[in-house]
């Protein structure tokens, strides 16, 4: 940060711009919210990858359990929405624990495969439940009473508390710790960096940020069927975010899913072929700039990291 | 014991990366295109899909994933998940996303020894199975560029100081996987339909091959893969094929709890 005090006026002026954003733009709420779903979804996996060294490709099964975890606890028992919303992140919370102990023993590509087969599992598993409607979905209903601008200043809440976390972590002492995990996890385990006990922190994070991304999402949607919730389309946004946006950083993540949901408007014609663009996108990026568009900028006008 | 061809065509697969499932259904639909296009038996046209696979492994290591490698294995695991969507979104394309098999002339043939009635294809898959292993072994026993590969992933270092250089041998390494893989793909798509998402599918055998087998254990994926192709087939038999996935996934996780290093001692990767 250059100038510090231009800094704070800048966040100062773009946190007011975000808050009356519902007063001068509310034809666009439901574009801003796609935008902040994504957001934060990208900043949580992003945060897994770089600073956990963990590259998931299963973070819709948390993103997905918290969209079901509304109809489960909301709409077949009747709990009211608050408390579902609680209940579901309390559920991916104790699933992402017990999962760590398992995937930790894997690395690398072998970690990946395994949370990918995860959420295939799980897609496959929702598609024949009948409790949650199986492959038809189902439908939570309190949604509709929900107003859209609720749902926004939620989601901006969720998006700048993730934001402010990895910005205040980056550099304290278990920020540092997480890092060197994820640039090097022998030497950092040398160096006395509780490895175990860091991953599993980081994880149960990021499941409890995609949790809460998901129970909003279905405040936005109000319908979800196993191949929304749990859909390989997740994992590819969060993806081509974090390459557009530089892996882990915050005006990046931004950047990313603005650009994303431009894409995503551009391209409504041609959804067959929306994975192949954006998979050769993210291939495109990852040779030209391997750390990520908005890093090239960053370093130009002198941003650090983790912003 | 129907499965064990199948097993044996997927203790092969080694090699893994996160595109590899992808890579093994594209194999398939080659064989299918050359069948419904030619009118070529599937088996006859691995004569030119083996080494195009092999050509394509050659080229994806040569010009994109040893260049990811020496970022970091994150990076491997990002272009290699892009390349698998697209592969995945390519194949919808073309032939939709219809389910296709390939269907075999020979299909309902089957031999009897003891008693016992056996398809033909579980036999020509065990046979090709056991000779792609026989194959791989020589390569690796024998020959120079096979001992070359395994000594890379032992000791990087100390292997390029002997002479022996990664660029060119980790492409030839992921060709022969890719190769392999080409073998699989016919095999299994002659066993079972497959749609452009089946990828995941053979990923998930092919992760859990390897977790049963102990990486980097030859015999050891073999067994693994017999053991594995059992428990598909059967719980996909007995309990049903929407939860065919799910079970095997569990046995997996199971595993992983129990023995991290797998049936036969691999490395802990």
């Amino acid at each position: 940060m250059a100038a510090p005090n231009r800094g704070q006026i800048g966040w100062i002026a773009v946190l007011a711009l975000m808050l009356t954003l519902p007063l001068w733009a509310s034809g666009s709420i439901s574009t801003v919210v796609l935008i902040l779903i994504y957001m934060s979804a990208s900043l949580a996996w992003g945060f897994l990858a770089e600073y956990g060294g963990i590259v998931s490709l299963g973070q819709q099964v948390f993103i997905g359990l918290g969209m079901y975890g509304m109809i489960i606890f909301g709409t077949n028992m009747g709990i009211p929405m608050i408390y579902s919303i609680a209940l579901s992140a309390a559920m991916n919370v104790a699933l992402a624990l017990a999962l760590s102990t398992v995937i930790f023993k894997l690395r690398g590509a072998y970690l990946a495969i395994g949370t990918w087969i995860l959420a295939e599992a799980f897609e496959l598993m929702f598609t024949y439940w009948g409790y949650v409607g199986a492959a038809t979905g189902a439908t939570y209903e309190v949604a509709y009473l929900v107003p859209l601008t609720d749902v926004y200043y939620a989601l901006l809440i969720l998006t700048a508390g993730v934001a402010a976390l990895i910005y205040y972590l980056y550099e304290t002492k278990f920020g540092l710790g997480i890092r060197a995990v994820g640039s090097n996890e022998d030497v950092a385990k040398e160096r006395g960096v509780n490895i175990a006990l860091l991953k599993t922190i980081i994880f149960v994070f990021s499941a409890l940020v995609s949790s809460l991304v998901g129970s909003l999402y279905i405040l936005y949607n109000a319908y979800v069927s196993p191949s929304i919730a749990f859909s390989i389309t997740w994992i590819v946004t969060l993806i081509f975010v974090n390459i557009i946006g530089g892996r882990g950083r915050i005006i990046g993540a931004a950047i990313g899913s603005i650009i994303y949901v431009a894409i995503v408007y551009l391209t409504t014609g041609l959804s067959e072929y929306s994975l192949l663009i954006e998979g050769l996108i993210i291939i495109a990026a990852w040779f030209l700039v391997r750390r990520g568009v908005w890093s090239l900028i960053a370093d130009r006008i002198s941003i650090k990291a983790p912003l | 014991m129907l499965s064990y061809g199948l097993s044996i065509a997927l203790g092969i697969i080694r090699e893994i990366n996160v595109a590899h499932g992808a890579l093994v259904v594209l194999s398939a639909y080659l064989s299918y295109m050359s069948l419904s296009l030619w009118h070529m038996n599937p088996f006859l046209s691995l004569v030119w899909i083996t080494p195009a696979m092999f050509a394509l492994g050659w080229m994806l290591q040569r010009f994109m994933l040893s260049k990811a490698r020496r970022v970091g294995s994150n990076d491997v695991v990002i272009t290699t998940f892009a390349i698998s969507i697209i592969l995945a979104n390519l194949l919808q394309i073309f032939f939709t996303s219809n389910t296709k098999s390939l269907i075999l002339p020979y299909d309902l043939l089957s031999l009897s020894v003891a008693n016992i009635k056996i398809p033909l294809i579980e036999v020509l898959d065990f046979v090709a199975g056991v000779t792609t292993y026989a194959v791989l072994i020589v390569i690796f026993k024998r020959t120079m560029i096979g001992k070359a590969m395994r000594a890379l992933p032992v000791d990087e270092i100390s292997a390029q100081l002997i002479g022996i250089n990664p660029q060119t041998i980790y492409p030839v390494a992921m060709g022969l996987a890719m190769a392999v893989a080409s073998v699989a793909g016919v095999f299994l798509g002659s066993m079972f339909p497959f749609t452009p998402d089946s990828g995941t599918t053979y990923l998930l055998l092919a992760f859990g091959v390897v977790v049963f087998g102990g990486l980097g254990n030859l015999l050891g994926t073999l067994i693994g893969g017999i053991i594995l192709g059992e428990v598909f087939v059967f719980a996909g038999y007995y309990i049903g094929a929407e939860y065919q996935t799910t079970i095997t996934l569990l046995i997996i996780v199971a595993v992983l709890i129990i023995i991290p290093r797998g049936l036969f001692k691999g490395e802990v990767f």
